[in-house]
């Protein structure tokens, strides 16, 4: 069986260092340098990320944002804005090559998300796959991802949503009204769900952390083995942070 | 297929109407702002929760899009991008926004 290379990174990192680490990951695979890597980690302090093509005073509360000390950055991905709450929220990035089943954008969606479900399954939470790139529970969203494609290899990254505040991420993120009229609902509350409200019970993130490996390790039918950060992983990230903090970069459009 | 759109606001100038934003929705959601200065298209911005391969081609057909004064000009503009993979909108409903768009700012631009 194919391996998968696995890093676990749940002490948390700011958004800027946890998007720098997503994009070298990506870079560094591309020039063959590592292997095909999943990553599950914390954003620590909670912070908001953008996707590329968001307008971003349109996208987030910007005034909640500063008032609140919240960071933000844009993404390399498209999608929507995401709020990671730093004590309810696992995010995931996976590097892997385009090729074969990944070939197809939505197909890829599909099956890299397929590692959420299976791995909620592991916990009997009966999830459910909705395109493009959403997971939900009770027809919830539990789970969103995004993903860019450089040459011939993809980053996806997403997120898993176990604790967190619904009502921060309320106030946090601007949905166009238009989107929420077409899903039947008013308010982002009906639209999402976290997993402690589904257990009805919490669940450790370092626990869950183990369950999303088994979940990604069977969707993409690899064996997962556990490593570190390499030094040149790290040394790339630091070059590529600088961008996650500019301004000109995070208020793009 | 392209379920709806709507202005959402206009700038006026005088008479004239300057900048129009609309927003579309398919699977995912855009919103196309486009402003004209003597019926040439001055500014246009494409943005929404949508994706493309590679992302670039939206700031590329940003430019291209700029200095636009008829619609063939705007059509070369979205011939040159359309080979580009988009997932959540499409590159009709995109050329559709913008064109109608720079139709009701020019017919109202004095």
């Amino acid at each position: 069986m194919e391996k998968l290379r696995v890093i676990l990174d749940l002490a948390g990192r700011d958004v800027y260092w946890s998007m720098a680490i997503d994009e070298a990951l990506l870079e560094l695979r591309r020039r063959d340098k590592i292997p095909d890597t999943l990553r599950v980690y914390v954003i620590n302090p909670s912070a908001v990320t953008i996707g590329y093509f968001q307008k971003i005073s349109e996208s987030v509360n910007l005034d909640y944002l500063r008032v609140n000390n919240i960071g933000i950055t844009r993404r390399i991905t498209g999608g929507g804005a995401v709020y990671h709450d730093s004590q309810g929220e696992l995010t995931y990035g996976v590097v892997l090559p385009v090729a074969g089943m990944f070939n197809d954008v939505n197909e890829s969606f599909k099956i890299i998300c397929n590692g959420i479900v299976l791995a909620l399954k592991l916990l009997n939470v009966e999830a459910t796959f909705v395109p493009i790139n959403d997971v939900t529970v009770h027809g919830r969203k539990i789970s969103g991802s995004a993903q860019t494609r450089r040459g011939d290899f993809l980053l996806q990254h997403g997120t898993l949503m176990y604790g967190t505040d619904i009502d921060i991420l309320e106030k946090v993120l601007k949905v166009p009204s238009v989107k929420l009229s077409s899903k039947g609902i008013s308010r982002i509350r009906e639209r999402v769900i976290t997993l402690h409200e589904v257990l009805g019970k919490r669940i450790s993130k370092e626990e869950l952390a183990f369950i999303l490996v088994k979940g990604f390790s069977h969707a993409l039918a690899r064996e997962a083995f556990y490593d570190e950060y390499t030094e040149e992983e790290l040394n790339l990230a630091s070059e590529l942070v600088e961008k996650y903090k500019d301004s000109s970069w995070i208020f793009k459009r | 297929m392209w379920k709806s759109t709507r202005i959402v606001a206009g700038y006026l100038k005088g008479d004239s109407l300057l900048r129009i934003t609309r927003v579309l929705r398919e699977d995912k959601t855009a919103e196309v702002e486009l402003e004209i200065i003597n019926c040439s298209i001055a500014h246009v911005t494409i943005s929404g929760d949508f994706f493309v391969y590679p992302e670039e081609t939206i700031d590329f057909l940003e430019v291209l899009l700029k200095g636009c004064n008829n619609f063939e000009c705007i059509l070369d503009a979205f011939n040159k991008v359309r080979s580009a993979i988009i997932i959540g909108i499409s590159w009709e409903a995109l050329e559709k926004a913008v064109t109608e768009s720079f139709r009701e700012l020019c017919r109202n631009s004095s």
